[in-house]
């Protein structure tokens, strides 16, 4: 069991928990998640339900998602409207599928921009300490004094409406968990003995780094990277809800819950639906992320 | 004691200072002509965009403009909104309080329902209790609100008509918005006061403790509740920023008022003197706090205080 591992006295140390070191793995990313190979085949076989929906969104659903149809308006689920029509008739099936692109795209984009940036820096900051790494603690502590949504909100507020400027928004405001985690790491891996060999028998910085430092700081990243999609995907359907989302009407998960909205009452399947399926999403990726991380960190597990 | 104080207040300050740096200059530079966005494009005399210019204090220099935004702040004068040409100090401080409620009532449940339902989970750990608690919490917290919020106004607000589905004043309208909200933050501290539980009930005083003859309830209760709650504290202020950004989406999805709203109209209308002033009030509301409970704590905790004063 998770319990047994523990090292004494870790529930008193306050400041790794606050840190969030990797190697004294913060108390609350222990593990949660159901274990077992059933939950991760689903969790994987969901994810590659959703890449094909992304990739080849015609074998999954028939019909174009924007086709309006005013007679077949407001259907419940049925075998022909497999998750009923909205307002407008169309299947919510079919804009669900659609939906799945622009989506993963987001979710995707964020995380390799924010994470590589966020990483970078946090790297940086580690490996090299002194005043490097007390600006890229300053740095982390302001951008998460904008908790949340508030960072990407200032940039959403200043920049036109496009799907680039959405991508840019979520990314920044992915840099600070990616540099505060990969800046313990890179910390962690600077005091290690081999490093110092290294730095002894002549080999270069840059060396250092790239061929040491930076391979070592992987796990965590990737780790970090799988659970982010998904936070950025509900960040992004969260934006669309609030109609802060691009203006030139991209299909999105979260638009369309938002459009369902107004018809909660009846025909719930607008809302419900699309909602289940980024609930679903954030499950599956976090699944996914604890067993890279056990798969990673035997020694943590 | 003082010495923790100060150190806090000390990375605090510049802290906010970077804060004020980002949203003035972000709100400032990007979005290119300030004069446009006053008049949202509309045809406008040369004669027009000179009064609107010194309307705004446009004319200065860019660093004095933001030194007088900073001097102006810290005297709580947020500036004129560019919808409205109202102060907008006046308009938020008819808002916030409904934030405030929000975020107060679902940091209440986070407290009572995490603190509570993390023992049970602790107390039963690995039986069928523990799973459904853990199973739960997994799915709860991994709904975003913009499903919880629907996902509730349909089951009690039209299936059973417990509560109404939107709406801010009463205390009935603030019971499902507070659910969806504490939802995610419940699920972090249950899990971080059943794991740490786990942790302490493993140390040998413990044992010492059992072998003394103290009762089950007390220990559990008294000796290792007390020790887990410790990083519970830390972590419920900063999942408070969490609420924060939560309420944003909680208030549209519900329709109530508040400085989530607020930030929301503020930006669909490039309203940035809506939106400087809300973003700084809140994340300087969160700094504040956080030092506060990082404060408080070192107080109750002498651990803590030789840690923190390092």
């Amino acid at each position: 069991m998770d319990n047994t591992t523990a090292p004494a006295g870790t529930a008193t140390s306050v400041l790794p928990l606050l840190a969030g070191r990797w190697g004294g793995r913060p108390v609350w990313r222990r593990r949660w998640l159901p274990r077992g190979r059933l939950m991760r085949w689903l969790a994987i076989a969901f994810l590659a339900l959703l890449a094909g929906w992304a990739l080849v969104p015609g074998l999954f659903a028939s019909g174009s998602p924007t086709a309006v149809n005013p007679v077949a308006a407001l259907l419940g689920p049925s075998g022909h409207y497999l998750l009923g029509t909205d307002q407008y008739g169309r299947s919510v099936y079919t804009e669900l599928v659609y939906g799945a692109r622009p989506a993963l795209e987001v979710g995707l984009a964020c995380t390799l921009i924010g994470g590589l940036t966020g990483s970078a820096v946090g790297i940086i900051g580690g490996y090299l300490g002194g005043w490097a790494d007390m600006a890229v603690m300053r740095l982390i502590d302001i951008l998460l004094a904008l908790p949340g949504l508030f960072l990407a909100l200032i940039f959403i507020a200043a920049l036109p409406r496009t799907v680039p400027n959405e991508i840019l928004a979520i990314s920044i405001s992915t840099v600070p968990i990616f540099a505060r985690v990969l800046r313990g790491q890179a910390l962690q891996v600077r005091s290690l003995l081999f490093i110092d060999a290294a730095t002894v028998t002549g080999v270069r910085r840059r060396a250092i780094v790239w061929r040491h430092v930076v391979p070592n700081c992987m796990a965590p990243a990737v780790v970090l990277a799988a659970v982010n999609i998904g936070v950025a995907i509900v960040v992004a359907a969260s934006l669309n809800f609030l109609g802060l989302g691009p203006s030139e009407g991209v299909l999105d998960w979260g638009a369309l819950i938002a459009s369902g909205q107004n018809y909660i009452n009846q025909d719930w399947w607008i809302s419900v639906f699309p909602g289940l399926t980024v609930a679903l999403l954030v499950i599956a990726v976090s699944i996914i992320g604890d067993w890279l991380r056990d798969a990673m960190e035997p020694s943590s597990g | 004691m003082l010495g923790v104080a100060l150190r806090r207040v000390a990375v605090g300050v510049p802290v906010i200072v970077g804060v004020t740096v980002i949203i003035f200059f972000v709100l400032r530079v990007l979005p290119g002509n300030v004069v446009d966005v006053i008049t949202q494009g509309a045809p406008t005399t040369p004669g027009e965009r000179h009064d609107i210019i010194v309307e705004f204090g446009l004319d200065k220099p860019v660093l004095a403009q933001y030194g007088s935004f900073v001097w102006d702040a810290l005297h709580g004068n947020f500036g004129i909104s560019f919808e409205t040409r109202e102060p907008v100090i006046s308009q938020i401080g008819s808002q916030a309080l409904a934030t405030i409620e929000l975020t107060a009532a679902a940091m209440a449940l986070t407290v009572v329902l995490g603190v509570g339902l993390g023992v049970v989970s602790a107390v039963f750990r690995d039986t069928w209790i523990d799973a459904t608690i853990r199973a739960v919490t997994l799915v709860g917290s991994s709904m975003p609100i913009i499903l919880t919020g629907p996902l509730l106004i349909l089951l009690f607000s039209f299936t059973v008509h417990l509560f109404p589905a939107n709406g801010s004043g009463t205390p009935s309208e603030l019971v499902l918005p507070a659910i969806a909200l504490a939802m995610f933050t419940t699920g972090v501290i249950i899990r971080l006061v059943r794991n740490s539980m786990l942790e302490v009930m493993n140390l040998e005083f413990v044992t010492a403790l059992r072998a003394k003859g103290t009762g089950e309830a007390r220990i559990w209760l008294r000796h290792i509740l007390r020790n887990a709650l410790v990083p519970a504290v830390t972590l419920l202020g900063v999942q408070l920023g969490g609420l924060l950004s939560g309420a944003v989406v909680a208030e549209t999805v519900f329709g109530r008022q508040g400085l989530g709203s607020l930030l929301v109209t503020g930006i669909q209308d490039k309203d940035y003197p809506i939106v400087q002033a809300i973003v700084l009030i809140v994340a300087t509301a969160y700094v504040v706090i956080n030092i506060v409970v990082d404060v408080g704590y070192a107080y109750l905790d002498p651990r803590v205080r030789t840690r923190l004063a390092r």
